[in-house]
C-alpha cells in the first residue's frame, strides 16, 4: 500500500511540472491564438539566474528569486513587443509559431554561451532538498513539499487573476471571441502582452522550483515542456483546468508506468498518449466538444 | 463638422476589394438605415467604421476627428460603439461578466450605474445575471448585445443586423424599443435587410449594391411601399 502512495506522490510531484508548464501554455494559446515553443527554454532560463545568481554570485535565495522573475517579466515583455507584435497584423497563425521557435533557439544558444553545457547541482539554502522525512514507510523530500505549496500557491493567484481581476475578464473575453473583445473596447496588445508575462512568470516559477529537481543543465526544462505540451492536449488545449488536469494525470501515469513497465516504455509514454487522446477525443479529455451555436 | 461623414471609402480584404467607393453622412442624432441584399457590403462598411478593418482609401470622420483606421479601443473611447452581427455575446462568460466586459477600462461607479439601466429595461436579465451567456435564447442573446452598447453610452452607435435570426416579431419589439433604450441625440446608423422595419425607425437610408451606393433617399419615400426597394437591393426590375 504505502509503495503505492510513494509512486502517486512522485507521479503528483513531476505531474506539477507538467501542470504548471500546460497552464502556461494553454493561457497564451488560449488568448492569442499562439502556440510559444520558447515557454521551455524561457523557464529554463529563469531557473538558471535564479539559481546562478543565488549560488554563484552570493546572493540571497529569496532576492535571486525575485530578480530572476522581474528578469523574466520584463525578459518577456520585451520579447512579445520585438518578435510577436509585429507579426500579429499578419493575422496568420503559422509566422508567429516559427517565431518563437527561432526566439526559442536564440535564448538556448545564448544560455549555452553563458554557462555552458555541463550540468550543475546547485544547493539550496539549508540543502533542504536532502532531507527526506521518514512518515512509517512513507518518504518524504522536504523539497518535495516545497514543490507542492508552490504549484498551488501559483495555481491560487492564477486562479485569482482570471476570475477576479479586469485583465483575467479580458484574457476570457478575448478567448471567447477576439472580434467582439475589440468592440467592448479591450485592447488587443494589452491582454496580450501581460498574458505572455503571466504565463512566462507561471514558467518561471516551474523552472526555478524544479532546478534542484532535475539537474540544472543548459535544456533542462525542455522535458518538461514537451510533456507540459502533452498536458495541455490532454486538456484539449483550450482550458487552463483541463491543462492542470492533464498534467497531473500525465504525472501520475507516467510513475504507474514506471513501475509496470519497462523503462525505456516510460519515455515513449507522452508519445503515445498524445497519438491516443488525438485519435479518441480530439478536443481532449476535459472539455466537451463545441455545441452549436444558437440563432 | 458634427456627425459621421464617410468619404469615398474603399474598403477590401487582402487583395480583393468589396467596397468600392462609398460616400455617407449622418448628421448629429440622426438615425440612417443602411439597406442592401446579402453580401453587398454593409457589414464591411460597418466594421471598417467601428476599427475592426481598415480602409485602403477614402476617410472617415466622427464629429470632425478623422477614426478611419483607428483602433477599436480608441473607438470605443470617444462613443464609437457596434452591435455586432449575430449578438456575439460571450457565451462561456455569464450575463453579468458579459456587461462588465463593456465597462472595460472605465470606472465601476458607471458600471453599477448602467446596469441599474440594463436591468430595469431587461428584467429577464437580471434574473439570469449568474447564467452563461451560451444558454439564453436568441432574443435574450439580443437584449445582452444591446445592453452591452448601452452601458458602453455610445455617441454613434452601429447596430449590424438585429433582424438575423431572431423571429420577425421579436425583432419588431426591438426596433420598437430601440428609441427608449438609447438617448434621443445618439447618432444611429444601422444595417438591416428588412428595410421595412428599418425605414420606420429611421429618418433617411442607403441602399448598397455589390459595395456602391445606388439609392439614398428619404424614409418618407418609400415607407408605404417598402417592395419598391426591390430594383435597387438586386439590380433588376422587380
Amino acid at each position: 500500500m504505502v509503495e503505492y502512495i510513494q509512486i502517486a506522490w512522485q507521479g503528483l510531484v513531476s505531474g506539477f511540472a507538467y501542470a504548471l508548464i500546460g497552464l502556461a501554455l494553454v493561457m497564451v494559446y488560449k488568448t492569442a491564438r499562439i502556440l510559444n515553443f520558447a515557454a521551455g527554454t524561457m523557464a529554463g532560463i529563469s531557473g538558471f539566474l535564479a539559481h546562478w545568481w543565488a549560488a554563484e554570485q552570493d546572493m540571497p535565495f529569496g532576492v535571486a528569486i525575485l530578480f530572476a522573475m522581474i528578469m523574466t517579466g520584463a525578459g518577456t515583455y520585451v520579447v512579445e513587443r520585438l518578435t510577436v507584435r509585429p507579426l500579429v497584423k499578419l493575422g496568420d497563425f503559422l509566422p508567429i509559431v516559427i517565431m518563437t521557435l527561432g526566439v526559442e533557439e536564440f535564448l538556448a544558444n545564448v544560455s549555452l554561451l553563458w554557462w555552458g553545457g555541463t550540468a550543475r547541482r546547485y544547493r539550496v539554502p539549508g540543502d533542504i532538498d536532502r532531507i527526506n522525512w521518514l512518515i512509517g514507510d512513507f518518504r518524504l523530500n522536504a523539497w518535495h513539499l516545497v514543490v507542492a505549496i508552490t504549484t498551488f500557491v501559483t495555481l491560487s493567484i492564477v486562479g485569482y487573476i482570471i476570475n477576479q481581476t479586469e485583465l483575467g475578464l479580458g484574457m476570457k473575453a478575448f478567448a471567447e471571441d477576439q472580434d467582439a473583445a475589440k468592440l467592448m473596447g479591450i485592447k488587443e496588445s494589452t491582454v496580450s502582452i501581460w498574458t505572455w508575462v503571466l504565463s512566462a512568470l507561471v514558467g518561471g516559477v516551474t523552472g526555478i522550483v524544479f532546478a534542484p529537481v532535475l539537474f540544472l543543465q543548459q535544456d533542462y526544462m525542455n522535458i518538461i515542456f514537451i510533456k507540459g505540451f502533452v498536458a495541455a492536449i490532454l486538456g484539449g488545449f483550450l482550458s487552463l483546468s483541463g491543462g492542470v488536469a492533464g498534467g497531473l494525470l500525465l504525472g501520475e501515469l507516467e510513475a504507474f508506468t514506471i513501475k509496470w513497465a519497462p523503462r525505456e516504455f516510460a519515455a515513449a509514454l507522452p508519445v503515445v498518449i498524445v497519438f491516443i487522446v488525438l485519435l479518441i477525443r480530439p478536443h481532449g479529455l476535459f472539455t466537451r466538444e463545441k455545441g452549436h451555436e444558437r440563432v | 463638422m458634427s456627425g459621421l461623414i464617410i468619404k469615398d471609402l474603399k474598403v477590401g480584404y487582402g487583395r480583393n476589394e468589396v467596397i468600392h467607393g462609398v460616400d455617407i453622412r449622418v448628421n448629429s442624432g440622426e438615425k440612417v438605415a443602411l439597406l442592401g441584399a446579402n453580401g453587398a457590403g454593409k457589414s464591411t462598411v460597418l466594421k471598417t467604421i467601428s476599427g475592426l478593418l481598415t480602409p485602403t482609401e477614402g476617410t472617415i470622420t466622427f464629429n470632425g476627428d478623422e477614426i478611419g483606421g483607428a483602433n477599436p479601443a480608441a473607438l470605443v473611447d470617444m462613443g464609437v460603439i457596434q452591435v455586432p452581427e449575430g449578438r456575439r455575446v460571450f457565451p462561456g462568460l455569464n450575463v453579468e461578466d458579459n456587461l462588465k466586459v463593456a465597462n472595460y477600462g472605465k470606472s465601476p461607479d458607471l458600471f453599477e450605474e448602467g446596469l441599474e439601466t440594463v436591468y430595469n429595461k431587461f428584467p429577464i436579465l437580471q434574473e439570469r445575471r449568474k447564467q452563461a451567456a451560451g444558454l439564453l435564447s436568441g432574443g435574450q442573446q439580443q437584449m445582452l448585445s444591446l445592453s452591452r452598447a448601452i452601458i458602453a453610452k455610445p455617441k454613434l452607435l452601429l447596430i449590424d443586423e438585429m433582424s438575423l435570426g431572431l423571429a420577425p416579431l421579436l425583432v419588431k419589439e426591438f426596433y420598437e424599443q430601440l428609441g427608449d433604450l438609447f438617448s434621443e441625440d445618439v447618432t444611429l446608423l444601422l444595417v438591416e435587410q428588412n428595410a421595412g422595419l428599418a425605414l420606420k425607425y429611421c429618418s433617411r437610408f442607403y441602399v448598397l449594391r455589390n459595395g456602391e451606393l445606388v439609392l439614398q433617399s428619404d424614409s418618407s419615400d418609400y415607407i408605404d411601399d417598402p417592395t419598391a426597394l426591390q430594383s435597387a437591393y438586386l439590380g433588376v426590375d422587380a
